[in-house]
């Protein structure tokens, strides 16, 4: 039997496959289809303190490979998700990850002192969503001191596994990292999604309101795979890997170039299955190449 | 809502760029209601694209139908697909049309038309219900399933712009004409098509005081209520998913 178990902090999961925040709601959307109970760990939809109406349509847009988003955050927010969305989740046998985002440091800290008590396995910090403009256009996870700020508030009150997710609209994803591990962060998430536009041609006009949105699938696989092998470069903390994966082989990639676990995004939308499948095949590999444990496997890339 | 490995039992042109596909699958036939939608694969493999959503046509009872229009490269892929291959189906989707009695008004222009006939149908059979429907088009090639409604025992009118078959002119003057004949208010009008056609029917039957229930589109990412993708604006102020409060809703309900 191959050991599928990985530790991030204090967060025990069976396997290291999880679903990405925003692409799989708050777990019920999908239950129908997915058995839940598979799955290593659902990251549920960013939350903000208050409910967010997100923005104007179009919001989706396809493209080569990939898909543009502008969803702009909607979410239940923090009260609805406390009463509704997080009992549902917790009567499966499947790690939960509540990813928090706010537009202030504030509201960050506001959210880690509401969701403390609440029984989950560990919190996402989202400082890195492209489409809610805060008033500087710049993202807290563009810098490495507003990182701080904001890991260092959450740590106050939260004191179980706090991941970070970070953008990988930057120069240097490595520095912000660095940063992230110093000011208390248990693991780092990667990638959000990177900056992207489309125009619609007839109209001569941008296709998104906001002009940018964000880019995923397998179009960013290269940019993201590169993206999370600088950052456990640049760490000892565990690095959760994403970005356009759609099979185990993809999903391996990540595991060499250093991620401790890994997360399908809009992956789900093309087959609802390829996470549960993903689990099943990494099994097999471990068991066909009698490899043991896939924690063995974590950064195993020969350069 | 399952998803299916679906055998293709036909997938042949039926006129213009209009084809129809059928698709073996009890489970989603059992389940399935008017107005409700199938999310389909149309590549396998690892390609990145996305599933297409497309109304039920017809429900047989190991079969279900759809009729769709080749306007890019997802429906131009569909429609390469042979009888015996099998397509990835997610369905059935969304919630559907509120089935009434007495006398019911369908509007449907282009590929919308669709949808309407799998209500019709159960309009008729389990409402007994007096349905006119109300057939818009472009020009005379691309009036779609007229025949099928005539034989389902439907009131069929129907009309063109350019005015190669029946009335000339929009499928919405045509049902602006029939309200305004006194005596002649339906219980209810369904309707389903384009944008500016929905608009009109909104407009007029809010004018008229008759419900009305419209089938919106709009781009989907997972087309089961998660993503938030696929939104509309609610006349209330948020917005509502196409793909779970809708693809129907109340005329009212939404910012048309
Ligand atoms: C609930 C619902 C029911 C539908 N029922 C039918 C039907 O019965 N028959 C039919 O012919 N068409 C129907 N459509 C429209 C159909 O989904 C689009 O024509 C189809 O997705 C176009 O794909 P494409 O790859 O050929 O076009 P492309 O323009 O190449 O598609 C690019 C992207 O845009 C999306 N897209 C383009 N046009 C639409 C559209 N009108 N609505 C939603 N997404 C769109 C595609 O899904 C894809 O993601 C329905 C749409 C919805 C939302
Ligand atoms: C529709 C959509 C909504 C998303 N919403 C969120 C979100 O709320 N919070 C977040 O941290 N990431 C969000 N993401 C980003 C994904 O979690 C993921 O980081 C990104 O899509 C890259 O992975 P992928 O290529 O596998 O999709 C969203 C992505 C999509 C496509
Ligand atoms: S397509 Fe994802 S919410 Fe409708």
């Amino acid at each position: 039997m191959g050991d599928l178990k990985i530790k991030i902090g204090d967060m025990q999961l069976k396997n290291p496959v999880m679903v990405a925040s925003g692409t799989f709601g708050y777990g019920e959307e999908y239950a129908q289809l997915v058995d839940l109970n598979k799955l290593g760990a659902i990251v549920t939809k960013s939350i903000t303190l208050k409910p967010r109406a997100g923005n104007n349509q179009p919001r989706l847009w396809e493209t080569a490979s990939g898909l543009l988003n502008s969803i702009g955050l909607q979410n239940v927010g923090l009260k609805t998700f406390i009463e509704e969305k997080l009992p549902y989740l917790q009567k499966y046998d499947t790690g939960i990850i509540v990813s928090i985002a706010g537009e202030t440091v504030d509201e960050y800290e506001k959210l880690a002192q509401a969701l403390k008590k609440e029984k989950f396995d560990a919190l996402e910090i989202n400082i890195s969503c492209p489409n809610v403009r805060t008033a500087k256009r710049m993202l807290f996870a563009q810098d490495p001191e507003l990182a701080r700020q904001v890991i260092r508030k959450v740590r106050r009150y939260y004191k179980k596994t706090v991941i970070v997710k970070l953008t990988p609209n930057v120069t240097d994803i490595g520095l912000i990292a660095k940063a992230c591990e110093k000011a208390g962060a248990d693991a780092i998430a990667v990638v959000n999604t990177f900056n992207g536009m489309a125009v619609d041609l007839k109209k001569g006009v941008p296709v998104f309101k906001n002009i940018v949105a964000g880019l995923c699938g397998p179009a960013i696989k290269p940019l993201a795979l590169y993206k999370v092998y600088e950052t456990s470069q640049a760490v000892r903390i565990p690095v959760i890997g994403m970005g356009g994966i759609m099979n185990f082989h993809d999903g391996l990639e990540y595991i060499l170039c250093g991620a401790s676990a890994i997360a399908v995004g809009a992956g789900n939308f093309i087959d609802p299955q390829i996470p549960v499948k993903i689990i099943k095949d990494m099994e097999l590999y471990l068991r066909e190449n009698h490899l043991g444990k896939i924690s063995r496997l974590v950064g195993s890339l020969k350069c | 809502m399952f998803q299916d490995k679906c055998r293709i039992l036909a997938n042949e042109p039926i006129c213009g760029n209009f084809y129809r596909l059928v698709l073996e699958s009890k489970s989603i036939a059992a389940a399935a209601v008017p107005g409700q939608f199938l999310n389909i694969r149309v590549e396998q493999g690892t390609d990145f694209l996305l599933r297409r959503p497309l109304s039920i046509h017809e429900i047989k009872k190991n079969s279900v139908s759809i009729i769709y229009k080749t306007v890019g490269r997802g429906t131009g892929k569909l429609s390469l697909k042979k009888p015996k291959e099998s397509l990835d189906v997610i369905g059935p989707l969304g919630k559907g049309y509120t089935l009434s009695d007495g006398k019911a008004v369908l509007v449907g222009g282009g590929t919308g038309v669709a949808s309407l006939k799998f209500l019709a149908a159960d309009l008729i059979n389990k409402q007994q219900a007096a349905v006119v429907v109300m057939i818009g088009a472009r020009t005379r090639e691309e009036v779609l399933c007229g025949n099928e409604f005539s034989e389902l025992g439907c009131k069929v009118e129907i009309c063109t712009e350019d005015g190669t078959l029946g009335f000339k002119g929009m499928v919405t003057s045509l049902l602006k004409q029939y309200l305004s004949v006194m005596g002649a208010h339906p219980r209810v009008v369904y309707a389903c098509g384009p944008m500016p056609m929905l608009k009109e029917v909104g407009r007029l039957t809010s004018h008229f005081r008759i419900p009305c229930e419209v089938s919106l589109e709009e781009h989907m990412g997972c087309g089961v209520g998660a993503c938030m993708g696929c939104v509309v604006p609610a006349r209330n102020g948020g917005y509502l998913r196409v793909c779970k409060d809708g693809p129907v809703f109340d005329a009212r309900e939404v910012a048309l």
